[in-house]
């Protein structure tokens, strides 16, 4: 019993930490007026840079680093595109996960000329500091040091939307840009920074898919993840503890299935396989539409008064 | 004399096709009330968003205390402690009082905004100003009023000097109008300068001190308020007379009934909205409704459009049974309309002017070749034909509805209803928010659909427009007639009274006028 619930636990950080990730930082992005759609694509190019950072220096905190850069430049791309030329913002996300999914496979073959995953690089995969704590040191220390680090991400993105001058700046040109503009903010200065913090967040998520959970890139390891992870700021309300719970249920999900994976229950497996999405599916649909919290401004490209006419 | 606070030399703005303001020159004294007052359209709100840093002008100077300045954004006029109420309140209804007026200036350190402070700061000013606010509240509980008040605390915790209001009447009813300005005396009582745009005349004569109109972009002239009166400001704004009194109306003959409705019933939530409400229109008449908003109105237009279906009762146009039937063949049977809410139910602000004008008629032989194929040219044509008929001011017929002013975009529903020459017209309080010219025109425009033999019928919260417009007035009271009377012999205060329910007065008039 305390095995299995153990064996849960721990897949659910496992599962639910890179949805958690991204998830944060797409409720960011959203709630400072941009839908990053494209979060599937920042993932799937960070999991690979994370890789490839890995690799060159034979440190996985490196790998961590090349991911973030990755994630940010992604994200740069598509704050250039709907912010600065005011381009659509769900066309722009789109072929950021084209662009991502080929890069990561001509990256593949370029640099370890190898096709459908990458060798073995140094991850991390455990946080062995934390064996000292007495009774619950063994389980700690079993979870990816990215665990810890989203809990900081966490309490970091509170804090940036509940406390700070940026945070109440943020929420203002994503309702309404026009107000913020008037106050004298820049709304695409904000913007550009919801956007890039999706970016470092995203590259985080990726990052413990390919060096936390594993230790290589494996072609469509993202699997949805990144679409998940929108769900999961929907299903949250945009509200950072909603948030973070909504991708951490999708991560039970995903633990539940592999341990009915484990124990052989005797439905097949791609029903079982399911779940994740099923519940998703379940869970939207029960939670839409109670009141409007939506981000007013979202999805609108903003063009200033002086543009206008 | 003392050194004028502003001094615009010069102003100019161009957007494409249009010249916008044309060499604006005026200069506003310290501690007045200056009124910027003109037509829809003239240019108003353009030279004040100039003055607020969010345009740059093409040419001319401002001179804040003397000192020429260059604003390249609002955070550089804010900075010259000017401050804007603009038309459209810019505030988010998810976040509180406090959190709306300090953004963008927050106290506290970057980390760590001090909300609590900021509170406290607002109550202080919110007391100072006599702007009875919890700073504690969120936006999205607040009435108009109090949000407006909100805006106005908004540019008073930036230490604004100058106040700019962008019409901000527009949205208010008469009582909360002598409240607003009750608030615009005291501040001046403060020492603020205030920039005041309106065109409704009453309430510029009730406060400013002096009066710049402006007509087509171009400064028409600079009036001491003491020494102008109405009709020569209408002059200045319109560039000639203008009578709004009431007007010569041919008896009607009583002719055909257009549209009868017997016995209309309806409830929502348990509500009774419509209770029994039976009326006929005739041809060749304006048929006014009047009543306090709120009485059933609402829903009486929509029960004659087919937007709701009523629990009980039948809508007969031209003698036809038309209760059941849809939205479209009672437009496409004679019906036509001109909605409350322009923008959300009349047009489509994204569309051009041209698609605007032919909403609803796409399918029809004249504008779609088989029904099918839009025919382009005989849309522009069609689109020309009515701009010049129905004078709606626009660069292009091509350019996007909602860059027009309201006045014009009223015109483009107008234009587009009368053109599908409707047997019946509702016209539900066509006249809101616009100015002078162009509510002329307006009523202009229902006079001759009376004159032409159609049926119009009235939707009206302005007693004044009822009056002047209507053969007979029905009065609605919590979903009934209460009587209905004509127009040619009722006294206001009749159909005051009779607006809040009081039968006895409904009684006394008639008797009165047997």
């Amino acid at each position: 019993m305390l095995n299995t619930i153990s064996y849960l636990l721990s897949a659910t950080l496992r599962m639910g930490t890179p949805i958690a990730y991204t998830a944060l930082g797409g409720m960011t992005s959203e709630r400072s007026g941009v839908n990053n759609i494209g979060l599937e694509g920042i993932m799937t190019a960070s999991a690979f840079g994370a890789v490839v950072g890995s690799y060159l220096f034979q440190n996985a905190w490196m790998g961590i680093l090349f991911a973030i850069l990755i994630g940010v430049a992604i994200s740069a791309v598509h704050s250039l595109v709907c912010i600065t030329w005011g381009g659509t913002q769900g066309v722009s996300s789109m072929a950021l996960v084209l662009l991502s999914t080929g890069i990561s496979g001509v990256g593949l073959k370029a640099l370890f000329n190898q096709q459908g995953n990458s060798p073995e690089v140094p991850s991390l995969p455990a946080t062995t500091p934390l064996q000292g704590i007495p009774v619950v040191g063994d389980f700690l220390s079993k979870q990816s040091p990215f665990v810890y680090l989203l809990l900081l991400c966490l309490l970091a993105t509170w804090f940036l939307f509940r406390h700070t001058r940026l945070g109440l700046r943020l929420i203002t040109v994503g309702e309404n840009p026009r107000a913020a503009e008037t106050a004298g903010l820049s709304v695409h200065k904000l913007r550009y920074f919801g956007v890039l913090y999706s970016g470092v967040m995203g590259g985080l998520g990726g990052a413990m898919l390919s060096i936390g959970s594993m230790n290589m890139f494996q072609e469509g390891m993202v699997a949805g993840r990144g679409y998940l992870a929108l769900g999961a700021v929907t299903m949250g309300r945009w509200n950072t503890w909603g948030v973070f719970g909504s991708a951490m249920f999708f991560g039970f999900f995903s633990a539940l299935q592999l341990y009915l994976q484990s124990i052989q229950v005797p439905i097949p497996t791609e029903f079982i396989q399911m779940i994740p999405y099923l519940a998703t599916v379940v869970v939207l649909a029960a939670t839409a539409d109670k009141g409007s919290a939506g981000i007013a401004g979202a999805g609108k490209p903003y063009t200033k008064y002086v543009r206008q006419r | 004399m003392n050194q004028p606070i502003i001094q615009l030399n010069n102003i100019t703005k161009r957007f494409p096709g249009i010249v916008a303001n044309d060499h604006i020159s005026f200069e506003v004294e310290r501690g007045s009330i200056h009124t910027l007052a003109g037509e829809n359209g003239a240019g108003k709100s353009t030279l004040m968003n100039i003055l607020y840093g969010l345009y740059q002008p093409d040419e001319g100077e401002i001179l804040i205390d003397g000192r020429p300045v260059r604003f390249n954004s609002s955070k550089d006029s804010i900075a010259c402690k000017i401050g804007m109420v603009h038309q459209h309140f810019m505030l988010i209804p998810k976040l509180t009082v406090a959190e709306n007026i300090i953004v963008g200036q927050e106290p506290g350190s970057a980390l760590k905004v001090d909300r609590r402070g900021a509170e406290e700061r607002i109550r202080t000013l919110s007391e100072t100003y006599g702007l009875r606010i919890d700073p504690a509240r969120r936006v999205s509980e607040l009435t108009v009023t109090e949000q407006q008040r909100v805006e106005i605390l908004k540019i008073l915790y930036r230490e604004a000097e100058i106040l700019i209001f962008d019409e901000p009447t527009a949205v208010l009813t008469p009582q909360e109008i002598d409240e607003f300005c009750r608030i615009l005396l005291d501040l001046r009582a403060n020492g603020k300068t205030i920039l005041f745009i309106s065109h409704k005349m009453a309430e510029v004569m009730k406060i400013s001190d002096r009066i710049t109109v402006i007509r087509l972009g171009r400064v028409v002239g600079t009036v001491e308020k003491d020494k102008t009166t109405v009709p020569e400001l209408t002059r200045m704004m319109v560039g000639r007379d203008v009578s709004l009194e009431r007007r010569d109306r041919r008896a009607f003959t009583g002719q055909s009934s257009l549209l009868e409705l017997k016995n209309l019933r309806y409830s929502s939530a348990g509500v009774r909205k419509l209770n029994d409400i039976s009326l006929t229109l005739r041809s060749g008449e304006i048929l006014g409704v009047a009543g306090v908003d709120g009485n059933g109105q609402e829903e009486l237009v929509q029960a004659v459009c087919g937007l709701i279906r009523p629990d009980g009762g039948q809508v007969l146009l031209k003698g036809r049974d038309i209760t059941g039937e849809s939205v479209r063949a009672r437009k496409e049977a004679g019906l036509g309309l001109v909605p409350e809410d322009r923008h959300r139910d009349g047009l489509v602000m994204e569309f051009s002017v041209a698609q605007n004008l032919i909403l609803g008629l796409h399918n029809h032989r004249e504008f779609a070749k088989s029904g099918v194929w839009l025919d382009f040219p005989r849309i522009q044509e069609n689109a020309g034909a009515l701009r010049e008929g129905f004078d709606i001011r626009c660069a292009d017929v091509d350019a996007a509805a909602g860059t027009l002013s309201g006045g014009n975009q009223q015109k483009i529903i107008i234009a587009r209803e009368a053109s599908r020459d409707p047997d019946v017209f509702i016209a539900v309080q066509p006249t809101r928010g616009l100015d002078i010219g162009a509510m002329e025109f307006v009523q202009k425009t229902l006079l001759e659909q009376r004159d032409r033999g159609k049926g119009v019928l009235l939707f009206s919260l302005e007693l004044d427009e009822i009056l002047s417009l209507s053969d007979r007035i029905a009065v609605i009271f919590k979903g009934e007639i209460v009587d209905i009377v004509d127009a040619a012999g009722v006294k206001r205060q009749e159909l005051g009274l009779m607006m809040l329910g009081s039968r006895a007065a409904a009684e006394e008039g008639r008797e009165a006028h047997a």
